[in-house]
């Protein structure tokens, strides 16, 4: 097998044809600095590049042609979708209420976790919000409550808008830290209510210690981490 | 088990990236080279992961044409690759702790 039929074979199943030709200069050009570096013969450089019928059915996979021609036509679809949005101003009048009841009934599916009930309430300071990994963390609303002689709790209601990532943030995993002007804190949960295509509503609740000023929860790891401050001694405005 | 061997894949991938855009050969070399010869990854192996990755949108490629005409296709992680490495990172560590807890055991 010489070079030519290598590259044929390994770019084989790659049906759009432009990824196809992508695909075949890279390798053709990791072929040419393969020899160069290592003194190989052609023979042995493609042994050393495995087999191309392997690598034919990953590419394969990975290349669908429907990606390829998906962007064809979104660039036509694009051209139509200023021509519909012309449309939809001139017709925004008649459809602009019932967007508005559809948006409300889903507010209400949407609505922050419901808390039980507790014998002590008070509502702090909320509204802030952090940048992570592609997600906006807002503090919609913040209320330390306490069960008879139990732990004071800061509950947190979250709204997480998801940006480009278009995917829940899993807390489990993003929520790495909690602690206060008193010290430490103690147990930690999540919970969520709902997810949208933009944004998520989710519920965080953790133990503070009687005498905290503030809480901080760091969100997200490393460069990354962000961290969103509770002033617990100031009231919310009601 | 191929699956597992991916993401693994995928993670080093991520990691070199993390250090600066690099081209197919030159991940192979660097990975080889930091590992002390324990990586030694095959083409077969690299590419279908770093077009895999782009098509996840954890890394973009870019192309260059060299000095000598040749058309290289150098790739970046992006913010979500970093977040993904994180999330991969964390992963990882938890399951060496327990594989270490357990031998440590044994």
């Amino acid at each position: 097998m010489n070079e030519k039929s290598w590259l044929d074979t390994a770019t084989a199943k790659i049906r759009f044809r432009p990824d196809r030709r992508a695909v075949r200069r890279e390798l053709e050009a990791h072929l040419e600095d393969l020899r160069e570096h290592t003194g190989l013969t052609e023979q042995a450089a493609l042994e050393a590049m495995g087999d191309p019928g392997r690598i034919a059915e990953e590419l394969g996979r990975i290349h669908r042609p429907w990606l390829g021609y998906l962007w064809r036509a979104s660039q036509i679809a694009l051209a139509g979708t200023a021509v519909f949005c012309c449309l939809l101003a001139i017709l925004a009048e008649a459809v602009y209420q019932p967007l508005g009841r559809l948006a409300g009934g889903l507010e209400s599916l949407l609505a922050p976790v419901p808390f039980t009930e507790a014998a002590e309430e008070q509502e702090v300071s909320s509204g802030m919000a952090v940048e992570t990994g592609g997600y906006t963390i807002r503090a919609e609303r913040a209320v330390l409550r306490r069960d008879e002689d139990g732990p004071w709790t800061l509950a947190v209601d979250l709204r997480i808008g998801l940006g480009w990532r278009r995917e829940p943030l899993i807390l489990q995993n993003a929520w790495s830290g909690a602690r206060s002007s008193a010290g430490a804190c103690g147990q930690r949960t999540a919970a969520y209510s709902a997810s949208w295509l933009f944004w998520q509503k989710a519920c965080i609740a953790v133990e503070v210690p009687e005498d905290a000023e503030w809480a901080e929860l760091d969100f997200g790891w490393g460069e990354r981490r962000r961290t969103l401050r509770i002033d617990l001694t100031e009231e919310a405005e009601t | 088990m191929a699956k597992k061997e991916a993401a693994s894949t995928a993670m080093l991938v991520l990691a070199l990236l993390k250090q600066g855009e690099m081209y197919g050969y030159q991940i192979i070399e660097e990975l080889d080279r930091r590992s002390e010869h324990v990586f030694q990854m095959k083409e077969g192996t690299l590419y279908p992961v770093l077009h895999g990755l782009e098509k996840d949108r954890l890394v973009t490629a870019r192309e260059a044409v060299t000095d000598k005409g040749r058309t290289r296709r150098y790739y970046a992680v992006t913010e979500k690759g970093l977040w993904a490495l994180e999330e991969k990172e964390q992963e990882w560590r938890t399951f060496s702790k327990a594989v270490t807890a357990i031998l440590a055991g044994a």
